[in-house]
């Protein structure tokens, strides 16, 4: 027994014993799979279906070769994923709309922000610009 | 002493086997879009429905083949949670570094991509012994009655229905099929699956003691595992979101299309396993 915590005699017994570390992995997974299904379950039951809420935000207007490159960010704050979304930016002078440059995110998840970029000629910090979304499928 | 007692440096040489196994199993899937985006639109219910399902099959598999010797339902039951976690680790391991996870994405997101993906991956973790070259254990395999050969198609058709059902092309084909063609698919899938396990005589074929007449083995094992194949692909197209909307007709043109890999999954895993 000497610096042996298992029984020396009982083969079966031993043998049924995991050593520490497969335990210890063991129970990291159980946990990770706890946590895995008790999200989902609460994601399913909280039933956040609720359609898509885009709000998009610019981040950054910069010159880009001869034109001018608008970044923006658009966030999902809806419950639903929404796919092909239609980025529409637009530029105004005297609630005219002069030019539009367009985008489309492949796919916007729930929650999730996607960026990306338009392209326009006219210089946006002269301009009334504005960026929205237009669009988007069901998945 | 030592050499029959499972110590932890045995435990890590089997834990990095059952790493590889689900790297080998999931590497297909974790490299395609369309895994990506049913981790974000995926009904939560389901996959929660998929996950909780996934864990009798590891446990099962485990029973039956398994990345390690075991003695026990105990030691199945444990080595069922280590393939889980080995399989969450290598799905968020491996989308991370290609890109897939970022950190601006919502928990929602994440939690899907790895989730999903983790069902490949810890299967492949599970099976991993026997690709790996590990010596067989016939013992395990033995356990194995009629029930157990039917689990085990169940999960070789899974696994394959799980791989291909993401494809746009499944619903493709099916939309293209008439019935005839439908009706010679069936018939096509049967044939080969019989002649998979029975005509060729692979190895790991497994005749009663008593030699019983074809068309009790045909009866037994190529038409139990066909409608197996069948279950298991219309409950990989339900999880997918594939049943939405769409006329009977044409889920049942889908669960045939599926099927037919689904088939060869069952037939080859009474082969592999």
């Amino acid at each position: 027994m000497s610096g042996d915590s298992k029984p020396v005699n009982e083969k079966d017994e031993r043998r049924q014993e995991p050593p520490f570390w497969e335990k210890a992995v063991a129970a990291f997974g159980l946990v990770l799979f706890l946590v895995v299904l008790g999200y989902l379950l609460f994601d399913a039951y909280r039933g956040n279906g609720a359609p898509p809420d885009i709000v998009v935000r610019v981040t950054e207007v910069r010159k880009s070769g001869d034109d001018y490159l608008v970044l923006f960010e658009a966030r999902n704050h809806g419950g639903q994923a929404a796919a092909g979304v239609l980025i529409r930016g637009e530029l105004e002078r005297f609630g005219v709309t002069v030019e539009t440059a367009e985008a489309t995110l492949d796919y916007l998840p729930a929650g999730s922000m996607r960026a990306g970029g338009l392209f326009f000629q006219r210089n946006p910090h002269e301009l009334k610009l504005s960026v929205t979304p237009s669009g988007y499928s069901r998945p | 002493m030592h050499a029959a007692e499972p110590t932890n440096a045995e435990f890590w040489v089997d834990f990095a086997r059952a790493m590889a196994g689900a790297l080998i199993f999931s590497f297909p899937l974790l490299m395609t879009m369309e895994m990506w985006w049913l981790g974000i639109y995926l009904d939560r219910f389901r996959l929660a429905v998929f996950i909780a399902a996934l864990l009798p099959i590891l446990i099962g598999l485990s029973r039956y083949s398994g990345f390690r010797k075991t003695t026990g339902w105990y030691d199945d039951i444990v080595d069922g949670f280590v393939a889980f976690g080995a399989g969450m680790i290598t799905a968020a391991a491996f989308l991370s570094v290609f890109a897939i996870l970022q950190k601006e994405m919502a928990i929602d997101e994440v939690l899907g991509k790895v989730a999903i993906l983790a069902v490949p991956a810890s299967m492949g973790a599970i099976v991993a012994s026997k690709l790996l070259g590990k010596t067989e254990n016939p013992r395990e395999r033995a356990r194995a009655g009629y029930g157990g050969e039917f689990f085990i198609m169940l999960s070789g058709a899974l696994f394959l229905a799980f791989n291909v059902a993401p494809t746009e092309e499944m619903i493709l084909i099916a939309y293209k099929m008439t019935t005839w063609h439908t009706l010679v698919l069936v018939l096509l899938t049967l044939l080969i699956m019989h002649g998979f396990v029975y005509a060729l005589g692979f190895r790991g074929e497994h005749r009663d003691r008593n030699d019983p007449p074809q068309w009790h083995l045909l009866l037994a094992f190529t038409v139990t595992g066909y409608v197996l194949a069948l279950l298991a692909s219309a409950c990989v197209l339900w999880t997918f979101g594939r049943f939405d909307a769409v006329s009977f007709d044409n889920m049942l043109k889908t669960t045939v299309v599926l099927a037919f890999p689904a088939g060869f999954g069952a037939a080859v895993a009474r082969l592999v396993i």
